[in-house]
């Protein structure tokens, strides 16, 4: 793959240390948590939630086949795993501002560091 | 000329077509890869859908539910949950990166010499092993489809195949982008449209459609004459004990870990500018 051609100008966000600065700002570990603190959570509940249905239909299927209304409780089950799902779909992008909301105070801020060092540079 | 023939030409000549506009468009890796990332939200929500939407999703899985009933609907839970998985855990780190592609992303971190080598191969194992299935499959659609004209199953492969290269060489990402759109909206209405059918068949009466599943007939039994019915509700037809069970934690454990990894579903979420875009997109 060619390597892009260098900026003509070299800006001070492509220092070494812009890495290991952002990596020190109070809003990247806000950042950090706040994702974790959405993602693992719902990713345990979708597993454990799917796989409660293979494992109730495979180990208890009598249980399942009990007919509820016109249909039984396997498809009823199933059927609820569409709601589940939409329903973190629906968490993950409410949340999702907030996370976006963390990730443009960063680029303000490098922004914002830029220009001060340039000013300091001239 | 059947009507089926006449379809099948418009819908390749409106592909090829889109191919065309789209091979007038792109210039440089950016624009042929990821559709110059200006792909919005809801196209590639819409495109995700029609890269999942497969022949396996269409046909392969209708037809596991006309044999084995609820088993074969258990592909769809897992196909429809798996949707999360790419949502949660393969989106959020490979479009943040602005990569292209996972092997970029790894390449970006790691020494990237034996990551590449490793991600082509990984990539182009899963890739051939799904085209493989997905071949054959459409392979046997159209000569179904085109019966009258008499196309034999290797011809049909091999024109499938070229009409394939054709999209993906001439187009790149913005005409595949483009292709999925339709496929997906066409398969969606006619979906949309036969359950219509299916219900009015039944009155519109979920209970006696349910009914009509419960006791399908399978054929007359030789000593009495009585009809010999079997019941599409019930599960278990596919998975039968001793190992039933198994069998279907680990069809769900491949259905939801395993489509998040496939590499067209991957190599999507490049497209998009933003993040938000494509997260809306996902969802």
């Amino acid at each position: 793959m060619p390597r892009e051609a260098p900026d003509p100008v070299v800006k001070p966000t492509q220092d070494e240390d812009v890495w290991e600065h952002v990596a020190a700002m109070d809003e990247f570990k806000l950042l950090l948590i706040a994702k974790a603190e959405f993602v693992i959570p719902a990713v345990v509940v979708f597993v454990v939630y799917y796989f409660l249905l293979p494992i109730s239909v495979g180990y208890f299927p009598e249980v399942m086949d009990k007919r509820v209304g016109p249909v039984n409780l396997a498809y009823l089950f199933a059927l609820s795993q569409c709601f589940v799902a939409w329903l973190i779909a629906a968490l993950y992008v409410r949340g999702a501002r907030k996370f976006d909301d963390f990730g443009s105070r960063i680029l303000n801020h490098l922004e914002k560091r830029d220009a001060e060092r340039l000013k300091e540079l001239q | 000329m059947s009507l089926t023939l006449v379809l099948f030409l418009a819908f390749i000549a409106v592909t090829l077509g889109i191919t065309y506009w789209a091979a007038q468009r792109s210039k440089g890796a950016g624009a042929y890869f990821a559709a110059g990332r200006r792909i919005t939200a809801w196209q590639n929500g819409v495109a995700v859908a029609g890269d999942y939407m497969s022949a396996a999703s269409f046909l392969g899985i209708a037809g596991l539910i006309a044999f084995f009933g609820y088993d074969g609907f258990m592909y769809s839970v897992g196909w429809l949950v798996a949707y999360l998985t790419v949502l949660l855990l393969v989106a959020e780190p490979l479009r943040n990166a602005g990569k292209y592609t996972m092997a970029d992303v790894l390449a970006y971190r790691l020494s990237p010499r034996p990551v590449r080598a490793m991600a082509s191969m990984s990539t182009l194992t899963v890739s051939t092993f799904y085209m493989i299935a997905q071949m054959v499959g459409a392979g046997a659609l159209v000569t179904l489809l085109l019966k009258d004209s008499g196309i034999k199953f290797q011809y049909a492969v091999i024109g499938v195949g070229l009409l394939m290269i054709v999209y993906v060489v001439f187009g790149g990402m913005l005409a595949t982008t483009w292709v999925q759109i339709v496929k997906a909206i066409l398969l969606m209405s006619g979906t949309i449209l036969l359950s219509i059918l299916v219900l009015a068949h039944f009155g519109f009466s979920f209970g006696s459609f349910f009914e009509a599943v419960s006791r399908v007939k399978v054929g007359i039994d030789p000593n009495t004459g009585a009809d010999v019915t079997k019941d599409f509700l019930q599960p278990g037809l596919r998975f039968k004990p001793p190992y039933g069970a198994l069998d279907l934690i680990s069809l769900g454990m491949a259905l939801i870990f395993g489509t998040a990894g496939l590499p067209h579903i991957l190599v999507r979420f490049s497209s998009t500018r933003c993040r938000t875009r494509r997260l809306r997109g996902t969802a």
